[in-house]
């Protein structure tokens, strides 16, 4: 009841993975991590059908989703864009009614039972008391709660959400995170992309670790988050250790000022090349 | 607020009512409510009959028709664009279908006049498939969309600055008054060419509206919420397109109304489909027959074209209404 994924060559004119087969497991959270341009998001959306899987095959609860239409795409997985789009004078409740589309004819009209999941979205999130609102008013966590019970309410089994937690102030990134491991206990799957590390080890229960376009690792936390995984994926010298509060990973790096052979080596380099640029300009 | 959003409806409908029996009022001669009614119904007294039956009420029905079918368009178009500044125009219809009427006025000019409507939708359409084509041609966005379509927009515009300092005065005399968006002499047998289409179109624009909500989300979210994006996309914008060149074949280039229209329907009843779509259609014919109305009122015997009324009177109210909105910020 996992969502595999096998030789996945999706992505643009400048970038495709290279053919990444990895598996996300039922009933739990998967982090996908890695630096900028990894191809985490690239590989989310391939799992949606967002994008064309090249070659490669997705199948979610054994079915080949290649064979179905969006429609019923859209009711076994749901994806949380990156930077989803407010449409101007909408209401919270309207925007979270979106979600009953693939549940809807093509006029949208709702039946019963979608008011009640769109009410229960709402109450999920906390958003009961603003559902009148313009959804543009909201602050910016506000709006990301809402954007997630329009998830809700789309009812999908396996949850995929892009960084759901960029550009949200700290409390709200949590918020976010907590309401994911909530969709958890509720029964879904959830799949993520997250840029904090730490936070990423601190919700899931499985990293995947991209680098390059390429699938480099899964695994537990505890297990993927080390020194040499730091160095080699992020390429910072950090010390990592187990946080007091939850013993998940955190992240210490090496602070370059104080430690003599970074300082040497980092300044050093970046003024070689400053004067080189220099140079290269004058003749 | 379902009571807040009937009274609008109701005030609206009023408002096309009332604007409706003053269009069919005014003009080189001025005639009494009392004998429009006469005239209407068939009651003793005196009556207008060629005036009313002839002249005014097929006028009157095409610009609430054509205004109608404007507006749609226009809130169709800012849908799919994503963008409050579009309108039919942004996207190539009118300069397209003004650059074909152009072209067709100086290569045939025996060319009957019935021909020009045909001309007028044919050069409409031509200039939205090439945009669209265009835009096509790499993964679509609605930015590149609108920029294509303006560039495109620009090119029809100067071949038709082109015409119009070369060609002969009049060549292009008929083609010049229906350029600047005008009801003068249109009759029955115009309504009777457009109507069943721009009814079949417009019923089909409103039965769209709640998937054009999903397309406002973004293609991400659409698509994420069931939606094959780029062939529905393609049919709004077929939708719009065909409002927009055939009211235009007829009506002329009455810009501005597609532009404003959803704008006002949007401050009055909010930005869900289903209530802006119906909401800017009533807006659109009640600009239009406004517009045509005091066109024909405000220098009997001389006609001001809609077109010029719309967008004299239309961009204050624009402006008001942009300055009176309420900001979040957003846009």
């Amino acid at each position: 009841m996992s969502i595999r994924l096998t030789d996945i060559r999706a992505g643009y004119d400048a970038f495709r993975l290279n053919d990444v087969s990895v598996e996300m497991r039922a009933g739990m959270i998967t982090a996908l991590i890695g630096p900028n341009g990894c191809g985490k998001s690239t590989l989310l959306k391939s799992a949606a059908r967002h994008l064309d899987p090249g070659p490669g095959r997705v199948e979610i609860a054994g079915q080949d989703i290649a064979r179905i239409g969006r429609r019923r795409i859209a009711r076994i997985v749901s994806l949380l864009p990156q930077h989803p789009v407010v449409p101007p004078a909408i209401s919270v409740r309207d925007l979270v009614a979106y979600g009953r589309a693939p549940h809807q004819n093509l006029f949208g009209f709702r039946s019963a039972a979608d008011d009640r999941k769109v009410d229960e979205a709402l109450d999920l999130v906390e958003l009961d008391i603003l559902r009148e609102r313009p959804v543009a008013s909201l602050s910016g966590g506000q709006r990301q709660r809402a954007f997630v019970a329009m998830c809700v309410a789309q009812d999908a089994p396996y949850m995929l959400f892009d960084e759901p937690t960029s550009s949200l102030d700290i409390k709200y990134q949590y918020e976010v995170l907590d309401l994911l491991r909530a969709l958890k206990s509720a029964g879904k799957t959830v799949v993520v992309v997250l840029h904090d590390i730490e936070q990423a080890a601190r919700y899931a229960d499985e990293l995947v670790v991209m680098k390059d376009g390429s699938f480099l690792r899964r695994g537990a936390p505890a297990d993927v988050v080390t020194r040499e995984m730091v160095r080699e994926v992020f390429g910072i010298e950090a010390k990592v250790f187990p946080d007091p509060n939850t013993g998940t990973p955190l992240i210490s790096p090496r602070d370059r000022m104080s430690d003599g052979a970074a300082t040497a080596a980092r300044p050093g380099c970046e003024t070689g090349r400053a004067t080189e640029t220099v140079a290269t300009s004058k003749t | 607020m379902t009571g807040r959003l009937g009274l609008t409806y109701a005030l609206l409908g009023a408002a096309a009512l009332a604007v409706a029996v003053l269009s069919l009022a005014v003009g080189a001669v001025r005639v009494p409510p009392g004998v429009i009614i006469n005239t209407l119904f068939g009651l003793d007294g005196p009556t207008q009959d060629f005036i009313i039956n002839a002249s005014r009420v097929p006028r009157t029905l095409l610009s609430a028709l054509t205004g109608a079918s404007l507006a749609l368009s226009g809130a169709i178009i800012q849908a799919i664009l994503r963008n409050p500044l579009a309108s039919p125009k942004i996207i190539g219809i009118n300069s397209g279908a003004a650059l074909a009427v152009l072209l067709a006025a100086i290569a045939v000019p025996d060319l009957p006049l019935g021909w020009q409507p045909l001309i007028a939708i044919a050069g409409g359409i031509a200039a939205v498939s090439i945009v669209y084509a265009m835009a096509e041609f790499r993964p679509i966005s609605p930015a590149r969309l609108a920029l294509i379509g303006i560039a495109v927009g620009f090119t029809c515009d100067a071949g038709v600055d082109f015409i119009l300092v070369t060609a002969d005065t009049y060549d292009i005399s008929a083609p010049m008054i229906w350029m600047t968006g005008s009801l003068w002499g249109r009759g029955w047998q115009h309504l009777e060419a457009v109507w069943p289409f721009l009814t079949v179109l417009i019923a089909l624009g409103l039965a769209l509206a709640f998937r054009l909500d999903l397309i406002r989300l973004g293609a991400a979210q659409a698509t994420s919420l069931g939606m094959n994006v780029r062939i529905e996309r393609l049919v709004m914008l077929a939708v719009a397109t065909l409002l927009a060149a055939i009211s235009v074949s007829v009506v002329g280039v009455l810009g501005f109304v597609g532009l404003i229209a959803p704008h006002i329907a949007r401050a009055l009843v909010g930005g869900a489909s289903r209530q802006l779509l119906p909401a800017s259609l009533l807006i659109g014919a009640v600009l239009v027959m406004l517009a045509d109305a005091a066109g024909r009122a405000i220098l009997p015997p001389i006609e001001v074209s809609a077109g010029v009324l719309t967008a004299l009177f239309g961009a204050p109210f624009f402006i008001y209404l942009l300055l009176n909105r309420p900001s979040h910020g957003d846009e």
